[in-house]
Order: C-alpha cells, then sequence, then structure tokens
C-alpha cells in the first residue's frame, strides 16, 4: 500500500502521563484523512510528532517511505501545517509574513501569495498588520501559509475553529478541491465532526492516545442504518404496540420520550396509524440516518460498530 | 540555509530601527552620565583610566540589560508567543535557527558597545582638551589601553549577555532573562572588584569564554529544541 504517513506503535509521555499510547495510522497517499477525538485525547500530540515539534519515546514515524529522526528536516520543505492555533508575527502585515514563510521554506513565487489570499478571501487586508486581524482572519491567513508553497501533504490541527459557517464551508470547498485537482494528502483534526464526515476518505478516532477506530468513510456510510425515530409520550406502551400491531421488535428506547426503531420493513405511515388508532400520544416521527457523529460517540464508548 | 539568509530573515521581523535608536540614546545618556561623574564635587581626582572605568561601568550595564532585552523579545518571546511552532516546521536545522539570532544579538550589542566606547574615547579627548578635565594627558599608550581594554569588555559582556540566554531559555521566561542580566553584572564588579587590577586578566576572559561555551552546550542540547 502507497502510505503518505505511517504510524508505528508511537508512544509519548508527558512528566510520567501517558498522551500518545501505541499509535498506529496509515495515511493513504492522495487521501483526507479526519483525525478526531475529544480534547486532550493526544491529536495535537500525534500532529507535531509528524512535524517533528516534540519527539516520541517510542515507534517509528515514516513520511513517504522515510523514517524520521530527531534531526530530520528536510520532508518539512513538502509539507504545510497548521499546529494549535494560527501564529503570526503580529507586528507584520499579512502579506509581509507570507513572504517571510516563502524564504524559509525556499520557495520563490509572488504570484502565489496573491493567489492564495484571494484563495481564502484576505485580499483586501493582506496590507495590515495581523495584530489587527480577527482570529477567523488569522485562520484563513494560516490557511493561507499552510497551503502557500504547494505542499504533498497538508497537516491541519482544528483548521476551522474560528470560522463562521459561511468561512467553514468555503474552506471544506478549498481543502477538497487541493486534494483533488492537485493530489494533496490531508490530516486534518476537528472538533466539528459533520465537517470532517463530509470531506474525509478515512477517519481515526483516538481517545485517551490510544486509536480506537481507522475506518474508511465508505465503511461507515455502509454501516450506516437508517431507522424511525419515534417521540412518544409513554414509551413503554409505544413499544408493546408496535410489537403487538406491526410485529415490529427491532427497537431500542434511548430516552424517556424517544424510540429508535431499526426494523428495515417499518414504514412511518404503518407506524403512526397504528398508534393513532390506540390513542397513544404521537410527539413526532421521522426517518433519520446514523451520522458520524454517532459513530464516533458510539466509538467512544466501545461499541464500535452502529447498530 | 546560510547563517547570513537566516540573520537577513531575522532582520525582516525584527523593528530593528527602535533598537538602533534606542543604541544612540543610551550612547548619548551614557555620555550624559560620564560627564556628570567627572564634574562632581567631590575629591576624586579624574584621568582617563578611572574616566574610562566609569564610562566602561556604565555602558556594560545598559547594554547586558538591553541584551538580556533583546533574548526576551528575539528568542523568548517567539516560544511564549508560540510563533516557535511555526519556525520549528521551516525545513532548517532548529539549532541554526536559534542560534542565527543568538548571533544576530550578540553582533548588534557587540558594535553598538563598540561604537559606545569609540565614542565615549572621543569625548573624553575631545573635553580635556577643552577643559582640562583630566589629570593626565592623551597618548598613545592610553590609546592602546583603551583598545585594549574595550575590547576585553566587549568580549566579556558578550559573554555574560549570551549567560542571560542560557538562564532565561531555562525557564522560557523574559523576566528571568532580565533579572539574570543583573544578577550576572553584579557578580561581575564583585570580582573585578576584589582583584588587584580591576579588569579581567587573560585567565579570568578565558574562564568566562568557557563557562560560555558551556551554558550555551547546555541551553542548546536541553533547551531549545524542548517545546513544552
Amino acid at each position: 500500500m502507497d502510505y503518505t504517513i505511517e504510524l508505528r506503535d508511537l508512544r509519548k509521555s508527558y512528566k510520567g502521563k501517558v498522551v500518545v499510547d501505541g499509535v498506529n495510522i496509515h495515511v493513504k497517499k492522495g487521501e483526507i484523512y479526519g483525525f478526531v477525538g475529544p480534547n486532550g485525547a493526544g491529536k495535537s500530540t500525534v500532529m507535531k510528532m509528524l512535524l517533528n515539534l516534540t519527539c516520541p519515546d517510542s515507534g517509528d514515524i515514516i513520511i513517504w517511505g522515510q523514517k524520521i529522526e530527531e534531526g530530520s528536516f528536510e520532508c518539512l520543505k513538502r509539507i504545510g501545517s497548521m499546529i494549535e492555533s494560527p501564529y503570526f508575527y503580529d507586528k507584520i502585515t499579512g502579506r509581509q509574513n507570507l513572504e517571510l514563510h516563502c524564504e524559509y521554506m525556499g520557495y520563490h513565487n509572488q504570484e502565489r501569495i496573491d493567489e492564495v489570499l484571494r484563495l481564502v478571501d484576505l485580499r483586501d487586508i493582506e496590507g495590515k498588520t495581523v495584530s489587527h486581524y480577527s482570529m477567523g482572519m488569522k485562520q484563513r491567513l494560516a490557511i493561507a501559509r499552510a497551503i502557500l508553497t504547494r505542499p504533498e501533504l497538508l497537516i491541519l490541527d482544528e483548521p476551522i475553529n474560528a470560522l463562521d459557517p459561511e468561512g467553514i464551508r468555503e474552506m471544506r470547498m478549498l481543502f477538497k478541491r487541493i486534494n483533488q485537482e492537485c493530489g494533496t494528502t490531508i490530516l486534518i483534526s476537528s472538533h466539528i465532526l459533520s465537517e470532517v464526515e463530509q470531506i474525509a476518505d478515512t477517519i481515526g478516532i483516538i481517545r485517551g492516545g490510544r486509536l480506537l477506530q481507522e475506518t474508511a468513510m465508505s465503511q461507515i456510510h455502509k454501516r450506516q442504518t437508517e431507522y424511525i425515530e419515534l417521540a412518544v409520550e409513554d414509551t413503554s406502551r409505544a413499544g408493546c404496540l408496535l410489537e403487538e400491531k406491526l410485529g415490529i421488535r427491532d427497537v431500542r428506547i434511548v430516552s424517556e420520550n424517544v424510540i429508535e426503531i431499526y426494523d428495515p420493513a417499518a414504514s412511518v405511515n404503518e407506524i403512526a396509524a397504528a398508534l393513532v388508532q390506540e390513542q397513544a400520544v404521537i410527539l413526532g416521527i421521522g426517518r433519520k440516518r446514523n451520522s458520524l457523529e454517532d459513530y464516533f460517540f458510539r466509538t467512544l464508548k466501545g461499541e464500535g460498530e452502529l447498530a | 540555509m546560510s547563517m547570513e539568509h537566516l540573520i537577513r530573515l531575522e532582520l525582516k521581523k525584527t523593528p530593528v530601527r527602535n533598537y538602533i535608536l534606542f543604541s544612540v540614546l543610551a550612547i548619548v545618556l551614557g555620555m550624559f552620565f560620564l560627564l556628570a561623574s567627572l564634574t562632581d564635587s567631590s575629591d576624586t581626582v579624574h584621568d582617563f583610566d578611572n574616566a574610562f572605568r566609569s564610562a566602561e561601568m556604565i555602558f556594560s550595564f545598559i547594554f547586558i540589560v538591553f541584551f538580556a532585552v533583546l533574548n526576551g523579545a528575539l528568542v523568548i518571546s517567539e516560544y511564549n508567543n508560540r510563533t516557535i511552532l511555526l519556525m520549528f516546521t521551516y525545513p532548517v536545522n532548529k539549532k541554526k535557527l536559534i542560534a542565527a539570532k543568538l548571533l544576530l544579538i550578540t553582533l548588534f550589542i557587540a558594535i553598538s558597545l563598540g561604537i559606545g566606547y569609540v565614542c565615549c574615547s572621543l569625548f573624553l579627548v575631545w573635553i580635556d582638551r577643552k577643559f582640562d578635565l583630566l589629570a593626565d594627558t592623551f597618548s598613545g599608550a592610553v590609546l592602546e589601553y583603551f583598545v585594549v581594554r574595550s575590547l576585553t569588555t566587549i568580549v566579556v559582556f558578550s559573554c555574560l549577555g549570551l549567560w542571560t540566554f542560557a538562564a532565561g531559555m531555562l525557564r522560557k521566561s523574559v523576566t528571568v532573562t532580565i533579572i539574570s542580566s543583573l544578577f550576572f553584572i553584579f557578580l561581575r564588579q564583585l570580582i573585578i572588584a576584589s582583584c588587584k587590577e580591576p579588569r579581567e586578566s587573560p585567565v579570568m576572559v578565558l574562564g568566562v569564554l568557557m563557562i560560555t561555551a558551556a551554558a550555551l552546550w547546555y541551553a542548546f542540547k536541553k533547551t531549545v529544541t524542548e517545546l513544552d
């Protein structure tokens, strides 16, 4: 398999506390890999290790087939990144920050600066010092900087955190475009699962420093079941009626008023008609589909697979 | 990437003009203090030797603190503002990136100190010719003494400045850097005061150089690449 990134049994502790515990990750060439997990799960630490900002206690980091050692920095030429937060030299302008970045990266193409500023919609304020930028603008500028040198690999740690919904949409489209047009491999971490769901080809779920799942989104989509969500006043009675009247047994009572019905033959109309006929109070009914969010929480709970 | 290129890039993100202005002001202020010390009403007899010693004390105090301030602004603040996370993702040796900053600061301070001493010496010669304030007269021997003394002080204080870097990096703290500069200058004065000749002997200069090498080795080995 042609992997861009391969992590083998990666471990890292800080002051005796294990933050990354035997992580194995496989990022295929040209894919978008969504790295998700709760706060403090170890996502940023893994990303920092990839960028050689911190060294693992043990395990191997292999990027483009090359093992990354403590002093390795040559491969950084081919990587664009954004780690933790958008950090800049805020006494100089956005454009000057990008020019500096180009110089350090050994990339000399002034037109590209205009191009990326246009891509992230910062063309009008490029001359302002960064100290006058809002958090959202800094986030956009950081994305511009990450993609500036046309990297083959993008490592983005929570890149859409401070963006408004429109900004999130624009950046999602931008990442997809970069991935599709340039074949850039993207490793992206985010708390916004619905966004990861829309762009990722593979997701890795990490908690407490351990990688719980690494699954292709297509697999998750296959496992995603449609179900009917029924909100009623009395779930016990509704459950009995569903079994007696319609023979539906594959149900799950998820809260005081909500039942999930997984029987593929069940129809919303039939259920509603049967319950109305028995004068059961229906608060709401409709078809639903398990999302990445459901998969994520089930994985965190240890269920791993969808119902 | 060459050291020269790295220093040029550092200059792009540094408000050099402000620092040059500060240096000029510091030199002018130093000369003002020197004049004040020469014209005080005490019975001290001033000659070129003790006049130069006064100048040396004033300038070294100002510039070692300035060295520490620059360490804070150019190096430690990169860690505190987390821009170091960006710097260290560049395809450049991390230690070389920090070494370029240190070299820039050391050169800047050494040049400023050098200019300060030249200005001060010229000022002393001029003021002596004009007002005959000093007991002895300016000669080739005095000039030689000035040159040797200036060079020794520049080397020693550049080293002490580097010690403030090593101290500040232990906790990545600007405060520690500045406080350590005051401590080191106090220590230096204490040692010098206990010597027969109130200046560093070649052996002492060698000792300072060796301690500097050890401090830098430790700082680069243990603290420069440590981010958390």
